[in-house]
């Protein structure tokens, strides 16, 4: 992993929280993708009137 | 300003990478940061609304391109699931196809909402990978 990329993983850390960076290491890991890690991706935003 | 900062840096980061992976890699990893940009990008808009910057006609404007792209999202991942249950070429094609749509749906969502507060996403995802290098 580049520094860059820790960089921005720590930058996301203090501005929005552990959940953000959870979902980047996650998302940069990920070696074998599941049907189960796509479906996952159908909740990971809401309709813009809910924000 | 740090968190425009943020969401741009975020989208080089995705950017590079993409650069080299398999194509369910790729793919997941564009959906994923695409969704962590999309909803970090929302709550700065939520707190402009807050703060004044923006008022509700705009803000409903913002919510109408948003949702184009929010669609488009939602069929990006609808088409990779049925890549990934098939995983034939002409799936991966129409995967592609829809990603070039998501892709489409930025620049409009992105210029409303740098009109609140300029620099806030990149205008393009080309012109986001030109800045990096």
């Amino acid at each position: 992993m580049s520094t860059e990329v820790v960089l921005a993983l720590i930058g996301l850390a203090l501005q929005y929280g552990v959940p953000a960076v959870e979902s980047a290491f996650t998302a940069y890991g990920k070696e074998v993708v599941t049907m189960e890690d796509i479906q996952a991706l159908k909740t990971l935003i809401k309709k813009p009137d809910e924000y | 300003m740090r968190k425009v900062r943020l969401v741009s840096f975020l989208l080089l980061v995705v950017l590079w990478i993409v650069a080299c992976a398999s194509f369910e890699q790729n793919t997941y990893r564009t959906l994923s940061f695409s969704a962590i940009t999309y909803d970090t990008t929302m709550k700065v808009v939520s707190d402009l609304q807050k703060q004044g910057i923006i008022d509700q006609a705009k803000r409903d404007k913002i919510n109408g391109v948003a949702l184009v792209f929010y669609n488009a999202y939602q069929a990006s991942v609808d088409e990779f699931i049925k890549y990934k249950q098939n995983p034939v070429a002409t799936n991966e094609q129409k995967v592609t196809a829809a990603l070039n749509i998501l892709s489409a749906a930025w620049p409009p969502f992105a210029s409303l909402v740098n009109q609140s507060k300029a620099g806030t996403m990149a205008p393009t995802l080309e012109q986001a990978l030109k800045e990096r290098r």
